[in-house]
């Protein structure tokens, strides 16, 4: 199985948390203090209600054929959690990115550079653009 | 196109805000709009035709009869205040997302996937300033978030943005980004100074003990000897602001009045 994490980083570009993914699959979710103040409680509502993810659907009623805008949840455990949950960041403004577990400690040590927000963002986008066996 | 929106009751919304809404987004969007119906599960509340100058954007709403209509989202059932607010607040931007792809006209069919998408991001995007140049940074951004290497990105930004004009040679991209990110923040903001109110009233008889509570919520002019402040200064910052990454700060007052 394909082991990653899902980095959320908030609209500034600071890290907020991670998720390890299994595949598509979501097997933990780590916030730091201010990922666990901006997020937690959204968290908490999809362990119990699922994320809502909003669709555009034709339907039909008396006055003819229209679009409404409805929502399904997806569950935590769902292999569409991931996907899911990176619209509701595009949406909500948040920013994410998505690298595997061995470039982690790569990122951890860009985190620490003395250098903006927007050059830590884009170091981390070319790490995760490296070829898998260069991360060894 | 009829548009029709399902949902819950309860809206502060009003024929301003609407008219807010589609006056910001492009021609090419509002040109094949027809009218804007509110239901109510399956049953309609209210109508609205839309008047313009044939294909130029929307000027303004006819809304016959009621002064405030009720905008409904997706038909739920919540227990609390706070809870139907949340919802609201984690529906909104989705909202906008998926209405403005429903939105490109027929014309677009060949690259309305491509396009559509673009479209999407490059309006939804959450600009710093309505520069043009804070625009492109943070569309570039999302563009690498969704896994596009820096360069292509940035190329892409290029495309929407002329993909944008060729469609709507008026169209000031940056510019309507950052419209649609106030509007958002405004509207996040009033919902959540009612739904603040209401819960307050609900749980809270005293008048004095209620001000009281508005003005630990609101006021300037607290000092710093005064608790509960710092428990709820994310609160207060949703509500002076609005900011939509605070909207989770109300279920501490929900916690707090259920402590009463």
């Amino acid at each position: 199985m394909n082991q990653e994490c899902l980095i959320i980083l908030s609209p500034d570009l600071s890290p907020l948390g991670e998720l390890n993914l299994d595949g598509e699959t979501c097997s933990q979710i780590n916030l730091n203090q201010e990922g666990e103040e901006l997020l937690g409680p959204h968290i908490a509502q999809w362990q119990t209600h699922g994320l809502d993810r909003p669709t555009l659907n034709s339907i039909r009623t008396d006055e003819g054929l229209g679009h409404a805008v409805c929502h399904d949840q997806v569950k935590l455990n769902s292999e569409d959690f991931a996907s899911a949950l990176r619209v509701w960041l595009d949406d909500h403004g948040y920013l994410h990115l998505t690298l595997p577990l061995g470039a982690m400690a790569a990122f951890c040590e860009i985190q620490k550079m003395e250098i903006d927000q927007q050059k830590k963002f884009e170091l981390a986008v070319m790490l995760r653009d490296l070829p898998i066996h260069k991360l060894v | 196109m009829a548009w029709k929106i399902l949902g819950f009751e309860k809206s502060p919304f009003t024929k301003t805000d609407i008219s807010s809404l589609l006056g910001i987004l492009p021609k090419f969007m509002t040109n094949n709009l027809d009218s804007v119906s509110f239901h109510q599960g399956n049953l309609p509340v209210n109508q609205y035709s839309l008047k313009g100058i044939d294909h130029a954007r929307v000027r303004s709403l006819f809304l016959p009869g009621r002064e405030k209509h009720k905008i409904i989202f997706a038909n739920p059932t919540h227990e609390s205040e706070h809870e139907r607010f949340f919802y609201v607040a984690r529906f909104l931007p989705g909202f906008l997302r998926v209405t403005s792809l429903a939105g490109l006209t027929a014309a677009d069919q060949e690259s309305k996937t491509r396009l559509s998408n673009l479209v999407s991001q490059a309006l939804l995007v959450r600009p710093a300033d309505r520069s043009t140049e804070a625009w492109r940074q943070a569309l570039a951004n999302r563009f690498c978030a969704q896994g596009y290497q820096i360069e292509r990105a940035h190329a892409l930004c290029g495309e929407a943005e002329h993909g944008l004009t060729d469609l709507d040679p008026d169209l000031d991209i940056s510019g309507c980004a950052a419209d649609l990110a106030a509007w958002h923040q405004e509207v996040i903001k009033r919902l959540a100074r009612a739904t603040a109110r209401n819960m307050i009233n609900s749980r809270v008889e005293d008048k004095h003990a209620r001000a009281n509570w508005y003005r630990l919520l609101t006021s300037d002019e607290l000092n710093e000897y005064e608790k509960p402040y710092e428990d709820f200064k994310q609160l207060r910052d949703l509500l002076a602001t609005g900011d939509p990454h605070r909207v989770a700060a109300l279920n501490s007052l929900a916690l707090a009045l259920r402590n009463l």
